[in-house]
């Protein structure tokens, strides 16, 4: 009796969450999908949604139209880059301050916080002249050291909350055996972080990715990654919408795919660690 | 051999440098490590910053730097905050603010607590559900454009299919009644998981032998949803909430790829606004005023928030 109750229960519970899923993804699907359309089904009323001419021109004629794998290729360089950069920067920091705590460690650790309340637009102007005087601007080595500047607060802030994870003693004891800082680092602690490691990598190749605001404000054509490619689609005039479609696709697939091969990691990620 | 090199290097090195040394390895070292940190931070969001501050306080026009600039004192801030068009734009980012926080709060506690378990295929939806936070807030913002479209698009073709309404008789990033809950909506269906995710954390995170407690005292299944859920959460959700927020006073690729602040100037978001100010009409120094106001806006709140999260950690 009480098993048939537990096993109706869980069957809605399946039922709610797997309409929600399905209510989630399926903008993200309808766009997929109309990316495969002609224009004229693609503004057809009601829609169709599998039995239609599946057809590739629209793919061909947007790469024809802003040459995608320019921007894609930038896209790899600049969030891969800043990703590096950052974490070669962060790692010893968290270190540091997770193992050998100060008094003032909490307050560091809010004030690289507070850096990221500034709305972007309001350092714009000064980064920009900047940028302009040491002709950074439309390079990819420019939006790398922005983009690394701009999330090495939340790296360093999540790193830390692994690190602070890991106990103390196991570093004491690897210590006690005679390990020196680097047999440390090597051995103890990298093995016992690559899980949170891994996590804000991915996190943070993602945000570097979706980086809207100064991608498009800091590059022309040289250097626009495919956020800044994905805005010259923005007001579609005339009905292109199965062009539009197929831009978002091309734009969103690496990361999908990206998303699809590393699940926990990224879940882990993108929840600031809540999740494990 | 090697070892014997080891040993003469250890003994040709004085005491007192070995001490020195280790006495790096402490708290130097964790000093040495900091400090790149600080000073990138310093130098990309401090200086900056105080530049920034120095402008707001002059008549500077980035297009006409030429022309001689005036130290104008609290001019600028005067102008913003008696400036009828600021307040406008001031009240849609409250609107939009406080409407997606309440929504993805109340959706993602609700379904979060709903699921709290696992069940068949817990991995692949999580996989779903995280989808749409991966995506960069442009695109987003560039094919809603096309669900939203009256007659074609998929949003107004559900509504219509739900309430029986013509679909192509409202237009959501058109009408000025309906383009502030356009963008609320897009915001919502984006961040909901992240906010269900952290409280399913948190829900998780409870141990089972505490409702058997109070199962035990015959605590009602009201009551301890009162006293043991939600207390237990709300750290989690507070957390979320403080991201959130934040995030959402910025907003700014998202709502200008969707509706460009239109129509007139009904989404017309602080960020925006900013971004018109210092970039259309040029007025560098003035903007600079609007986005320190904007910063210490931000800062203030934030500081509040985190005092009472962390008086609720304390609990």
């Amino acid at each position: 009796m009480a098993r048939a109750v537990n096993n109706k229960r869980r069957a809605v519970v399946t039922l709610i969450a797997w309409a929600v899923g399905i209510a989630i993804f399926f903008p993200i699907l309808y766009t997929v999908l109309t990316s495969f359309k002609t224009e004229a089904e693609a503004v057809a009323s009601p829609p169709s949604f599998l039995f239609f001419d599946w057809t590739l021109e629209n793919y061909a004629e947007v790469q024809e139209r802003s040459n995608y794998f320019l921007h894609f290729l930038n896209s790899v360089v600049i969030s891969l880059g800043s990703t590096v950069l950052g974490l070669i920067i962060a790692v010893p920091a968290a270190w540091s301050m997770a193992f050998f705590p100060k008094k003032r460690t909490k307050d560091i650790l809010m004030w690289m916080l507070s850096t990221k309340m500034l709305p972007p637009v309001g350092v714009l102007v000064p980064i920009y002249l900047l940028f302009r005087d040491a002709s950074l601007l439309d390079t990819r080595t420019g939006l790398v050291i922005v983009l690394t500047m701009i999330n090495l607060p939340i790296i360093v802030w999540m790193i830390f909350t692994y690190f602070k994870e890991i106990p103390g003693e196991i570093l004491e004891a690897a210590r006690m055996d005679g390990a020196n800082l680097w047999d440390e680092v090597v051995y103890v602690l990298t093995p016992m972080a690559i899980p949170g490691i891994a996590s804000t990598l991915l996190l943070n190749i993602i945000l570097a990715w979706n980086e809207a605001f100064w991608t498009l404000n800091l590059t022309a054509a040289k250097a626009a990654p495919l956020t800044a490619f994905i805005a010259s689609y923005s007001s579609p005039e005339g009905l292109f919408y199965a062009k539009l479609s197929a831009a978002s696709t091309m734009a969103i697939a690496p990361i999908l795919i990206l998303g699809w091969f590393s699940q926990k990691q990224l879940v882990r990620g993108l929840t600031f660690g809540a999740v494990k | 051999m090697s070892g014997t090199v080891m040993e003469r290097a250890a003994n040709a090195t004085p005491p007192k440098l070995a001490r020195q040394i280790k006495g790096l390895s402490d708290k130097t070292i964790a000093w040495i490590f900091v400090a790149p940190t600080i000073f990138l931070l310093l130098a990309v969001n401090i200086f900056p910053l105080i530049w920034t501050i120095r402008l707001s306080f002059t008549n500077f026009r980035v297009n006409r730097a030429n022309l001689e600039t005036k130290f104008v004192g609290l001019r600028n801030y005067e102008r913003i905050l008696t400036d009828s068009d600021i307040w406008l734009t001031m009240q849609a980012t409250a609107h939009f603010l406080f409407w997606t926080l309440f929504f993805q709060v109340l959706i993602g506690f609700a379904l979060a607590w709903l699921i709290n378990r696992k069940f068949k295929g817990n991995d692949l939806w999580t996989t779903i559900i995280v989808l749409p936070m991966m995506l960069s807030p442009a695109v987003v913002g560039n094919f809603w454009t096309f669900l939203y479209q009256p007659q074609i698009g998929l949003f107004n073709y559900a509504i219509a299919f739900l309430t029986g309404a013509d679909p192509s008789s409202f237009s959501m990033i058109g009408e000025v009644s309906l383009a502030p809950w356009s963008i609320v909506i897009v915001d919502t269906w984006m961040w909901t998981p992240f906010v269900m995710l952290i409280c399913l954390a948190g829900l998780r995170s409870i141990p089972d032998s505490i409702y058997e407690a109070a199962e035990c005292d015959r605590a009602s299944k009201w009551r301890q949803f009162w006293t043991i859920t939600v207390p237990m959460v709300l750290p989690f959700l507070m957390l979320a909430v403080l991201f959130r927020g934040i995030e959402n006073f910025k907003m700014f690729d998202l709502v200008v790829q969707l509706t460009g602040g239109g129509p007139g100037s009904t989404t017309e978001l602080t960020s925006i606004n900013l971004k018109r100010e210092a970039f259309e009409k040029w007025r560098t120094g003035y903007a600079s005023a609007y986005a320190i106001i904007l910063f210490v806006t931000v800062f203030g709140l934030a500081s509040i928030y985190v005092k009472a999260l962390n008086k609720v950690k304390e609990r």
